[in-house]
């Protein structure tokens, strides 16, 4: 494009905190455009970069301004002459503060009147002469979690700022920010090229920084670490063990990386190997190695930020670093696992859970109680639930866990094994924990669904009897994680296990449980599980099968698919009016109900049903009695009642059915109505003057409303 | 280069700083927890004198006494801090120029800074800055002073605190505290277990088993009303070795499980309380005096 320029502006700092350092660069990309852009600066494409040292950005922007008229506004016309049509003074006073003369102003017309404007062309300033004031502005925009000030000024930023490169093309564009002069002197490598790296052009940035040894695009960095740890590994004949949080630290604490191979002792092996990868990827930010079996290997990666004279050198250091480490773990884990699980909980009556709840040993009990009554509904044991339950929470009295929090459940699950315990009430104790965040894995088993369902019942009830229930942001027993996971199970777990739990039966048992004198109302537990629900629900994806099985489940839920349904907000709040004391059942009704929206007689119904609930709403007919035939006036009233006694009983008869079809096959039964009840509407006036007779319609209408209330309000879905 | 002994560590960074303009001054003789409680670092991050000292600092953690068992940890190690205000803008270099000058050479070890906010509850004094890695080490906290006794410190004082043990076990390359070489004489080689180790295994047993619950209640109480009385009295460097005092009672008071958790929140306000009044109180004395350090002669 002609008359456009690259800009390339970098902030080089001290070493930045990793957090966030992406989002950072782009949003003062993002910032510096739209500045640009609203200043009348045509912008292309920006990129932005960044390293522990630097943060940069790189974009096409048109060489200046564009032109544009500004325009000024003085009096109206009536202010502006006299009565013999002269310039007042303040027209005299408007003409000369715009250095035009009075004969030369224009006259447009408004709402309020005719004006005096000026009008005057302005040339667009050149782009160099807006950035030192827009780089300002977009840096003191940027969301800061605790800028910092430095030596004797004033200036406020993530880590101290040292220089200052702008640049549009080849060209030092003047600015000062920071107290930092621009130039077009970058830095190298921090150890391996200290002095000055010049940047003759904007678009040549990347590559004098790599002769500098740096890698200022992280997308590249990115892939060199990779590179570096997947040849290592594949040296040493083992896969490497990385998730994102320590990819992206890694990269973002490295400008020139590369791998050192490591070992350390195989005798650490013996500890659990959740807790040597914590250490390694934790504290150390090193690549654990596993091998063909899936197990830890007694091989690591560490990614150095430099082309060593010696890595060897290196490689003895991380080993080192790791070994006491290693060496802690090891003998916390031979004290824990030297005590038997059980033996803990005489700890856990110590450790006070919450004031007003009492200990954990409390909980455990209460948690117990639930549990035991639960296992039946699920598919567990009741007397292992119970045991697990009053297991669940002795591994916090670990030096494990108290070393590595991050491990509960986990370190509870591994002294189990080693301890021989029933391998279902190991598994259930790490696995009732999930899910930990949203998008965790949901527990699988029986036991372990058992036990993290009477859990989150506990902590909810325990919750709202100590008052601790979220105002805001504010969520201190995190109270709306624990509903949320508890819906998520309930919803989205195998219905064979979860398709028969009473949510509302059980949150009334759990609040009966909780040791303060008075105790929470299982009505509002309900109503805050099922605001949790609602965000759980409506970002599922359903999938409705065409065809309805014959036995088994009829909706399969899915993260996504091409086929999939959504359920909307109204089909929710329709389904959630009926307060369904079954989560699972919850989902039915909904896939049932979408299902439903795509019959052609849906909108008629749902609209005679709007219309139902509007008239008995206004008539104030409460009444429950099934109308009088003898007093059936018209032909379309006997029509729709006959239509309505033969459909309820179908309705009826279906909802009686198999779960996973019931409510399907009621709402096809119930379709069947859309005919008498639109030729009921057209033929019959309800609110007629005769009494008797505008009752009969009404006990009429409630009685073909009754069953779709059944499965959900109606009224409330769009139609 | 042989690897330094520890004496000849301190020596070295001792040498290093006061090259670097630092006035070298002797540890404060009191119980502290850190190079931070020293005067020359509290009390100078605040007000607008320019101050510059490098000193050795002993530092006593109670809690992580292990009866000289533990090769890693101790309940009484040495610190070697570097404070410089307002801080050269290449104080970071010069950093690295003092690993340097220990013969770590910055071309063959993995030196990297990584994130460390630093926040002290009891001295509500809080900074940014890094932990420094020596080859995934930590060796150094490095923290630019942004508050100190809940007062903004202007101009930044620049902190470095270099664990001189970590250090030297680094340097010598052995894996216990108690091997460190401290120095070669000669009638021959004295460790760090020759200096220190009965020392651990006593102040240990002192720490967790006998330490005086009662006196050191009631010593805690004592330090916080001495304190707020010198503070009022317009005294605020006695004042501030009252705060030292009790919050080294805190400490010990913490170490034998005499504070609940609920309660401890409590002490550690209880001595933050203390510290701001002190700190508010020393900047209010420096005002009054005209804040000699500004004239060019150090007060």
């Amino acid at each position: 494009m002609s008359g456009m320029r690259t800009l390339l502006v970098e902030v080089g700092c001290e070493e930045l905190p990793p957090k966030d350092l992406g989002q950072l660069t782009e949003c003062f990309a993002g910032e510096v455009r739209n500045r640009l852009e609203a200043a009348g600066v045509p912008c292309g494409e920006f990129e932005s970069f960044y390293t522990p040292r630097r943060l940069a950005i790189r974009g096409e922007v048109a060489e200046r301004q564009s032109d544009r008229v500004v325009e000024r506004r003085g009096p109206s016309v009536k202010a502006g002459r006299d009565a013999q049509g002269r310039p007042t003074p303040a027209l005299l006073g408007f003409a000369r503060s715009v250095g035009a003369e009075p004969e030369a102003l224009e006259v447009v017309e408004t709402e309020k009147g005719a004006f005096f404007v000026h009008r005057r062309e302005e040339p667009g300033r050149p782009v160099g002469e807006l950035l030192p004031s827009i780089l300002a502005e977009a840096l003191a925009a940027l969301p800061m979690v605790r800028p910092m000030r430095w030596g004797e000024g004033e200036h406020r930023f993530l880590r101290p700022v040292h220089w200052l490169v702008v640049l549009l093309d080849d060209e030092v564009v003047a600015a000062e920010l920071f107290g930092v002069r621009s130039g077009r002197e970058s830095r190298g490598h921090r150890f391996h090229h200290p002095q000055p790296v010049p940047i003759p052009h904007a678009k040549e940035y990347l590559d004098r920084l790599r002769e500098a040894k740096v890698l200022a695009d992280p997308k590249e960095r990115s892939e060199r670490i990779r590179e570096e740890y997947t040849q290592a590994a594949k040296n040493a004949g083992l896969s490497p063990v990385v998730n994102d949080d320590l990819l992206f630290e890694l990269e973002a604490i490295v400008e020139w990386p590369r791998a050192i191979l490591c070992s350390f002792d195989a005798a650490f092996l013996r500890v659990p190997e959740e807790v040597l990868m914590s250490t390694m990827m934790r504290n150390q930010r090193f690549i654990p190695l596993k091998n063909g079996q899936g197990r830890l290997s007694e091989r690591f990666i560490g990614i150095a930020n430099l082309d060593s004279k010696n890595p060897e050198e290196i490689r003895r250091g991380y080993e080192r670093v790791i070994r006491p480490r290693f060496a802690d773990a090891a003998f916390f884990w031979d004290q824990d696992r030297a005590v038997p699980l059980a033996a803990h909980r005489e700890a856990l009556a110590k450790v006070v859970y919450q004031q007003a709840l009492g200990t954990l040993a409390d909980k455990s009990e209460r948690v117990a109680k639930l549990a035991e009554e639960l296992a039946p509904i699920v598919g567990a044991s009741p007397e292992r639930a119970r045991e697990a339950a009053l297991l669940s929470r002795c591994d916090l009295m670990t030096r494990l866990v108290g070393e590595f929090p991050e491990l509960q459940g986990t370190i509870g699950r591994r002294i189990a094994e080693d301890q021989k315990l029933d391998p279902e009430i190991a598994e259930a104790l790490e696995a009732f924990y999930r899910p930990r965040f949203a998008g965790d894995a949901l527990p699988l088993g029986p036991l372990a669904i058992t036990l993290a369902v009477a859990d989150r019942l506990d902590t909810l009830a325990g919750g709202f009897a100590a008052g601790l229930k979220p105002t805001g942001n504010k969520d201190p027993f995190a109270l709306r994680r624990a509903a949320a996971g508890l819906a998520r199970i309930l919803v989205r777990g195998n219905p064979k296990h979860i398709g028969a739990v009473d949510l509302r039966a059980f949150l009334g048992k759990a609040a009966a449980l909780q040791p303060t004198p008075s105790k929470p109302d299982p009505e509002a537990l309900y109503d805050f599980v099922l605001e949790r629900l609602r965000s759980e629900v409506l970002s599922l994806k359903l999938e409705v099968p065409e065809a309805l099985p014959a036995d088994g489940e009829g909706i399969v839920v899915l993260e996504k698919g091409p086929e999939a349904g959504e359920i909307s907000s109204q089909t929710f709040a329709a389904v959630a009016a009926l307060r369904p004391p079954i989560l699972f059942d919850f989902l039915r009704r909904a896939a049932a109900i979408e299902a439903f929206r795509s019959d052609p007689r849906a909108e008629a119904l749902i609209q005679a049903n709007k219309r139902i609930r509007n008239i008995l709403r206004k008539a104030g007919e409460h009444t429950v009695a099934d109308p009088d035939p003898e007093r059936f006036t018209e032909e379309a009233e006997t029509i729709l009642w006959q239509e309505v006694l033969r459909i309820r009983d179908a309705a009826e008869a279906a909802l009686k059915g198999s779960p996973s079809l019931r409510y399907r096959q009621a709402l096809a039964a119930l379709a069947e109505l859309a005919g008498p009840l639109d030729r009921f509407f057209t033929e019959v006036l309800v609110m007629c003057e005769d009494e008797a007779l505008r009752r009969n319609r009404l006990a009429l209408l409630a009685a073909a409303e009754a069953p779709f209330r059944e499965i959900a309000e109606f009224s409330l879905l769009p139609g | 280069m042989p690897a330094p002994s520890f004496q000849e560590l301190i020596l070295a960074l001792s040498r290093y700083w006061a090259e670097q303009g630092c006035v070298l001054i002797q540890p404060l003789d009191l119980e502290v927890g850190a190079g931070t409680f020293h005067p020359a670092t509290f009390l100078r991050a605040i007000g607008p004198e320019p101050w510059h000292a490098a000193y050795v600092q002993p530092s006593r953690r109670p809690t992580d006494g292990r009866y000289g068992e533990n090769p890693n940890r101790l309940q009484r190690y040495y610190q070697f801090q570097v404070v410089m205000k307002p801080h050269p803008a290449d104080i970071l270099e010069r950093y690295f120029g003092s690993l340097e000058a220990l013969g770590i050479d910055p071309l063959v070890h993995d030196l990297r800074l990584i994130e460390d906010n630093w926040e002290s509850p009891t001295l509500g004094a809080w900074g940014l800055g890094w932990e420094v890695w020596l080859d995934g080490m930590e060796i150094t906290q490095f923290t630019y002073f942004q508050q100190a006794g809940g007062l903004e410190c202007k101009p930044v004082m620049g902190e470095i605190t270099y664990g001189l043990e970590r250090l030297a076990m680094y340097l010598q390359e052995v894996e216990s505290v108690f091997d460190i070489l401290w120095a070669e004489t000669p009638s021959g080689p004295v460790f760090y277990r020759d200096v220190y180790h009965q020392n651990e295994v006593e102040q240990s047993a002192y720490n967790f088993e006998h330490a005086d619950l009662e006196a050191l209640f009631a010593a805690f109480a004592h330090h916080e009303k001495e304190a707020i009385r010198l503070a009022e009295l317009g005294l605020p460097l006695p004042a501030y070795e009252q705060v030292c005092k009790a919050s080294h009672s805190f400490n010990l008071l913490d170490a034998r499980r005499a504070i609940s958790v609920t309660e401890r929140q409590g002490y550690i306000l209880r001595v933050r309380r203390i510290a701001q009044k002190v700190a508010e109180c020393y900047y209010a004395q420096r005002e009054r005096l005209g804040f000699p350090g500004l004239r060019g002669g150090r007060a």
